[in-house]
């Protein structure tokens, strides 16, 4: 009888352990999915913050400002007569 | 015993492979690629930056129809339809067909939204330049190497290639079963580091202003091209230099490969009239003449070596006052104070000057003439080089010479980086370097004063900034061709620093061959005086004198 008992609590142990790492395996698994899903949406954004830099630099850049105030008429025909100041944005006075 | 020895096998012959089987299973390796380093204006703007950019591939299996494909590709990434769908045709049994590159983000999502199959990218970091051709020869560019990796050639991307260019490295993932990444990093270990960036003492400002008033000389006299040059004398710290004809950075193999060369540093020129403040302060400082010692030789034209030498406009004053043979830009005058310099003490104070040596700039590409030894030069040669004919200098070597007495006879090392921040963010300063005493502290300040005459009464008085005080001198010099001056051919230039009583910024303006007029008065020195007028206002530096 004490054979039986012993080697039946041996089985439920063993099953409860594999179950015990089964659940645990998965809650692993699933924890890395919603980390790997995070870091893929931070990445994008990484990526986002690239383009809208790079965007941002164009349109800052001295030379297009120039340009886009020749076809604003902020400057006379043949040259940008653009007054660089230090305080003050860059624009014909 | 059969089992036993096969498990004898996987557990111990054939455990290391059968280990690595598994690991590959569900581990992966993505190579990652470095993130080459930024080169901004001390005004924290980039002038290289990178984007991202995409290659657009087919999988030419995947692709239903070509003729539809081609024809959406085509009226989206702007390339004849004929081409795509040639390319697709002749690699029909390929999976995997470049298209294009230099896609955008906004025209990848254009095609994506087409839902094309056998359609895909892949990104890469592309070197873009926001403002364009702005300082592009300081810059120099990107290309690839032998290996087909990023590499930069000329200016700075050359010079700072090492530290701009990072490394690369592998990261370590685990996919599960399906093969997706189920932890995106594993490894602390990879090697990848980003590129170093590069601050600069380049003010994004001051260039295009200097840029624009170059150009624009350039257009209104004639000229076949320029070069402008601004230094703050008390560091060496170089605030812009600009030289045209240029290059596009980004499109550079479409230009000749003669303008990737920095002019600044790679052109050896004759610098005329320029050198002579060099040279008189060289025989001040030998306490040989003072500025009121008279000339004696300047009634007229002075044979030297067989040769007579005149003065540019042939007008003479005899007793002219050294001061005054600045002011005239005698040639006469200059030759009385080399022959009073003599060889050996002339090439002792033009190497003080760091005439014939590499100034030693951040840049790739500098060259230098040293000068002859003693024994190599004539009597003509002593005399030429008093007035800045027969002797070769670029222009950073002659501003770097020019500029030390803007700083009370210390020359100091020109450099164009000022930092260099790491991609953990940590900075590191390159501090100003003196290099030499050329002149003593008093000759400095004599010689200041008589440049500020120079300015005030010179050829270039008509063209000043009324209200400041200016050192500077004009330079107009014959050009040789074929073995002989070209009086038609000159570089004309302009040199100074100002404000002459504690200098922001020392300047040289070259034009190249202007046809309108040959002379430095009337076309280098106006740019001077325009991009001189520029920086008072940009450093809000109000006038000194009453001057109207």
């Amino acid at each position: 009888m004490k054979k039986y008992i012993l080697l039946t609590s041996l089985i439920v142990i063993a099953i409860s352990l594999q179950v015990v790492k089964v659940i645990y395996s998965n809650m692993f698994t699933t924890t890395g999915i919603d980390l790997n899903q995070l870091l893929t949406q931070e990445q994008n954004l990484e990526q986002q913050n690239i383009i809208i830099s790079d965007q941002l630099y164009k349109k800052t850049a001295y030379t297009n400002i120039e340009k886009e105030a020749i076809k604003k008429g902020l400057s006379y025909n043949s040259n940008a007569a653009i007054a660089i100041d230090g305080n003050s944005p860059i624009a014909l006075r | 015993m059969g089992i036993v020895l096969r498990l004898f096998y996987w557990q111990i012959v054939d455990a290391s492979s059968l280990a690595n089987m598994g690991i590959s299973q569900y581990e992966g390796i993505i190579e990652q690629q470095p993130i080459r380093g930024q080169i901004e204006t001390s005004d924290s703007f980039p002038l290289a930056a990178n984007q991202i950019s995409y290659l657009a591939y087919a999988n030419p299996k995947l692709i239903k129809n070509v003729d539809v494909a081609s024809k959406l590709l085509s009226s989206t990434l702007k390339i004849d339809e004929a081409s795509i769908s040639g390319v697709l045709n002749a690699n029909s049994d390929k999976l995997w067909v470049p298209i294009t590159t230099n896609v955008n983000n906004d025209t990848k999502n254009e095609i994506n939204k087409l839902n094309l199959d056998g359609v895909g990218f892949e990104e890469y970091s592309q070197r873009f330049y926001p403002e364009a051709s702005l300082a592009a020869t300081l810059l120099g560019f990107v290309g690839k190497d032998a290996n087909g990796n990023n590499q930069g050639y000329f200016g700075l991307e050359g010079y700072y290639n090492d530290q701009l260019k990072g490394r690369s490295g592998e990261d370590i993932i685990i996919k599960d079963a399906f093969g997706k990444p189920v932890f995106a990093k594993l490894s602390n270990n990879s090697t990848q580091q980003d590129g170093r960036s590069l601050v600069l003492n380049v003010d994004r400002s001051i260039q295009f202003l200097v840029e624009r008033a170059l150009k624009n000389g350039i257009q209104e006299f004639g000229a076949t091209g320029g070069a402008a040059l601004v230094m703050d004398p008390k560091t060496g710290a170089i605030l812009a230099m600009a030289n045209f004809p240029t290059f596009d950075e980004a499109s550079y193999w479409n230009y000749d490969q003669s303008l990737y060369v920095n002019p600044m540093i790679s052109d050896l020129y004759e610098p005329g009239s320029t050198f002579k403040p060099l040279v008189m302060a060289a025989a001040l400082d030998d306490d040989l003449i003072t500025p009121t010692t008279t000339c004696p030789i300047c009634s007229g034209p002075v044979s030297v070596g067989g040769y007579d030498i005149h003065t540019w406009d042939d007008k003479y004053f005899p007793n002219s006052t050294m001061t005054d043979v600045l002011i005239h830009s005698d040639n006469t005058g200059m030759i009385y104070i080399a022959q009073k310099l003599g060889v050996d003490h002339m090439i002792d104070s033009l190497n003080k000057f760091g005439i014939g040596k590499l100034t030693g700039i951040d840049l790739q590409g500098e060259v230098s003439q040293p000068l002859n030894p003693p024994n190599l030069w004539y009597a003509a040669d002593l005399a030429t080089t008093g007035f800045g004919q027969g002797v070769v200098v670029t222009p950073i070597e002659l501003l770097d010479a020019f500029a030390s007495i803007a700083n009370g006879g210390v020359r100091m090392q020109p450099e164009i980086v000022k930092q260099i921040i790491t991609p953990e963010g940590q900075t590191i300063n390159i501090p100003p370097h003196a290099i030499n005493q050329t002149v003593s502290p008093e000759t400095a300040k004599i010689m200041t004063e008589m440049l500020v005459d120079v300015t005030d009464k010179g050829e270039a008085s008509w063209a000043r900034i009324k209200g400041y005080r200016i050192a500077g001198k004009t330079g107009t010099a014959s050009i040789p061709e074929n073995g002989k001056y070209d009086a038609s051919l000159t570089n004309a230039s302009f040199v100074g620093f100002a404000p002459a009583d504690d200098p922001k910024f020392a300047i040289l303006v070259i034009l190249n061959k202007p046809t309108v007029d040959i002379y430095g008065a009337d076309t280098a020195a106006p740019i001077f005086f325009e991009i001189s007028r520029d920086l008072f206002r940009y450093y809000n530096i109000p006038p000194t004198n009453n001057d109207n």
